[in-house]
């Protein structure tokens, strides 16, 4: 024990000596330990982030879609096979979902507008929350009455307010313009939180990236609105290429997909045309898994590199400064140290500093991580065993490294050290 | 039993074509409590055979007998032991720590020892007080002038009170007056019954030695005792 607290001693004495050497090879540590942290905590919190929201976006949807090639007019998806398959078992909600760009003007402000149109189930099938007025109903799609819905952000920038309800828009597609009466402002539910502004939606973020980029005037106007009224105006056959479900229970995706598709093929005769393919969260879920993978060996590859990098570091600095020392391990071999003692010596001065390196290599590395994870709104994502290896792996070369060198030059002759410059 | 019995030790640098006998056929019987000096010009081989007879070193073949015990074959931990405690060493370029203190490079071979820190410090205060370094003590090696840190080297061969005591040119970098005063430790250590082998080109030095020992090439040529 008195032999251990002397080492101690002499170990911690040897580093305040060597202040400036001591310093250099904790950097190494520190740099180490602290870019692997901050690598590996950012990249699962970037990892969880995106799990998250893709999780979030879709839950028990079920998304129908139409193979263009395999198919003529007549086999699109028409409004009465979305009535039928509304009407099967464990089919909450079913709208198709059409994209339509074009341009509006009202009596101060005009610029790109964006529909997003579907039947009345398009607010579920969206995630909308509708914040006023009401949302379309299935008799104002059926009667493709002109109506709209906005989103508050949108009601801003053009109105300026969110008192929008009964505001009229010229709404132009196709050639064609109509007046369209705003009914209400709905928002998307999903609130992704920071990396899309304060919209909090990935595809208001879009829109935003598309404003900022000048690719679309300076108002872009987003209008939640029965496709029917589209159709009418672009002279469309009525049918759609899509269409997204909602079912009752994550269990019975498969099967209501699955039944969905057969009953387009029973309606529309072409059985085995592989002409409709049903897609549901879950097999999102699975690309979305091996997405995943990928993502985490890639952040793996990312850190073992710093970590071999870092690892470097420590192995240079130390065998320097081993080696620097060459000379005073053959003094003190000249004065009576065994080699087992030089050993302790080295050992308990490394581990000293691999013991204070790691430490403020893992305050920092957290810091970094911290920082970077609510500068870019992503959670925290700290895994323990990766923490312990980074250390446990920079210490274990930090102490192989210091004491490696120590003890080549402790089984010297002391003259042969002693010659050491 | 003598102290140290040597026969036929070579020293051979680089074997071969240009190679250098640092040591050539050296036998040579030194007892408990004598005072030896060994001269010779520079390069003649004097550090090398100090170095042999203080374990530092390895012969390309002879042998040796320390206190009748053949060395040759002891492990590196056993050397160390032996240097530990038989033999306190004043080195021709002092060797001292850098960053140590002159108190802590003192207490070095204390260390080694095992001795207790309150002894260990009462130990080296005696020494670097023997040697007029009292008031150095805190300072590091590059603090002292040359002849301080030749004082340092010597209370650290000292402060152990080994019975042997290797002085490589102990006063070469002193004034006189130093000089002076290191021999007279020397001749005290020697009074207490140590044996001392010194090491010096200096004839003036070597007379106050009780024997002699030239050395030149390698050999030794010439053995005397003065009376
Ligand atoms: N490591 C070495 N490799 C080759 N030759 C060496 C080595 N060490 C010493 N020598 C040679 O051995 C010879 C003896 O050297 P040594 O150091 O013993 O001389 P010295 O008598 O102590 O000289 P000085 O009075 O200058 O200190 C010299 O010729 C030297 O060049
Ligand atoms: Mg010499």
């Amino acid at each position: 024990m008195n032999f251990f607290k002397e080492n101690i001693r002499i170990a911690v004495f040897s580093i305040q000596t060597n202040l400036m050497r001591s310093l250099l090879t904790m950097l190494g540590i520190i740099i180490g330990v602290s870019s692997v942290i901050s690598i590996i905590t950012i990249g699962n919190g970037g990892r969880d982030f995106i799990v998250g929201l893709v999780r979030d976006m879709g839950q028990n949807m079920i998304t129908i879609s139409v193979n263009h090639n395999r198919v003529d007019a007549s086999q699109m998806i028409s409004r009465r096979d979305i009535s039928s398959i509304r009407a099967m078992e464990h089919v909450r909600h079913a709208s198709p979902q059409m994209f339509m760009l074009g341009s509006f003007a009202t009596a101060t402000n005009e610029g790109m507008s964006l529909a997003l149109a579907g039947n009345s189930d398009l607010q579920h099938v969206l995630g909308l929350q509708v914040q006023q007025g009401y949302f379309f109903t299935e008799a104002e799609y059926r009667g493709e009455v002109p109506v709209a819905l906005i989103p508050t952000a949108g009601a801003m920038d053009i109105f300026g307010h969110t008192n929008v309800v009964g505001q009229r828009v010229q709404f132009t597609v196709g050639g064609q313009t109509e007046t369209i009466r705003i009914i209400g402002i709905a928002d998307f539910a999903i609130a992704a939180g920071g990396m899309f502004g304060d919209g909090g939606n990935p595809l208001e973020g879009m829109m935003d990236g598309f404003d900022a980029g000048g690719l679309i005037g300076d108002a872009v106007m987003v209008l939640f609105m029965p496709s029917s009224v589209i159709h009418r105006m672009t002279g469309g056959a009525g049918t759609y290429d899509n269409l997204s479900i909602i079912a009752d229970d994550e269990r019975n995706l498969d099967a209501v997909g699955s039944a969905a598709v057969n009953q387009l093929y029973i309606t529309h005769g072409n059985a085995g045309s592989g002409a409709y393919t049903a897609v549901n969260m879950a097999n999102y879920i699975d690309l979305l898994d091996s997405v995943i993978n990928i993502l985490t060996l890639f952040i793996a590859g990312v850190s073992a590199i710093s970590l071999v990098v870092g690892g470097i570091g420590v192995m240079n600095i130390m065998l320097v400064s081993v080696t620097e020392r060459t000379r005073e391990i053959g003094i003190r071999k000249a004065l009576g140290a065994k080699t087992g003692t030089i050993m302790m010596q080295f050992l308990t001065e490394s581990v000293i500093l691999c013991l204070i390196g790691g430490t403020i290599g893992f305050i920092i590395g957290v810091a970094i991580a911290a920082f970077v994870a609510w500068f870019m709104g992503i959670p925290i994502a700290m895994a323990f065993t990766t923490v312990a290896i980074a250390v446990g792996f920079s210490s274990a070369i930090g102490i192989f490294f210091g004491i490696y060198p120590a003890r080549r030059a402790a089984k010297m002759l002391p003259i042969e050290a002693l010659r050491r410059e | 039993m003598a102290l140290i019995d040597i026969r036929d030790i070579y020293k051979i640098y680089n074997p071969g074509e240009n190679e250098v006998r640092a040591l050539d056929g050296v036998t040579l019987t030194i007892d408990h409590g004598e005072f030896v000096a060994i001269v010779g010009s520079s390069g003649s081989g004097k550090s090398t055979l100090m170095n042999m007879l203080g374990l530092l070193d390895e012969c390309t073949s002879g042998s040796y007998y320390l206190d009748g015990h053949d060395v040759s074959h002891l492990s590196d931990d056993e050397l160390s032991d032996i240097r530990n405690k038989q033999i306190g060493f004043i080195f021709q370029g002092f060797n001292l720590i850098a960053s140590l203190t002159a108190q802590a490079n003192v207490e070095l071979p204390l260390i080694y020892r095992g001795l207790k820190k309150e002894e260990r410090s009462k130990l080296s205060t005696e020494a670097l007080t023997r040697v007029g370094l009292e008031n150095r003590a805190h300072h590091r090696p590059s603090e002292m002038s040359g002849g301080q840190q030749q004082r340092c080297a010597i209370a650290r061969a000292v402060a152990a009170r080994p019975p042997v005591i290797l002085a490589d040119e102990p006063t070469g970098n002193l004034d006189s007056k130093t000089g002076k005063h290191v021999m007279e430790i020397l001749r005290e250590l020697h009074a207490e019954g140590r044996t001392i082998i010194l090491i010096t080109h200096d004839d003036k030095i070597a007379a106050e030695a009780a024997r002699v020992i030239r050395v030149q090439d390698g050999k030794i040529i010439s053995d005397t005792r003065n009376s």
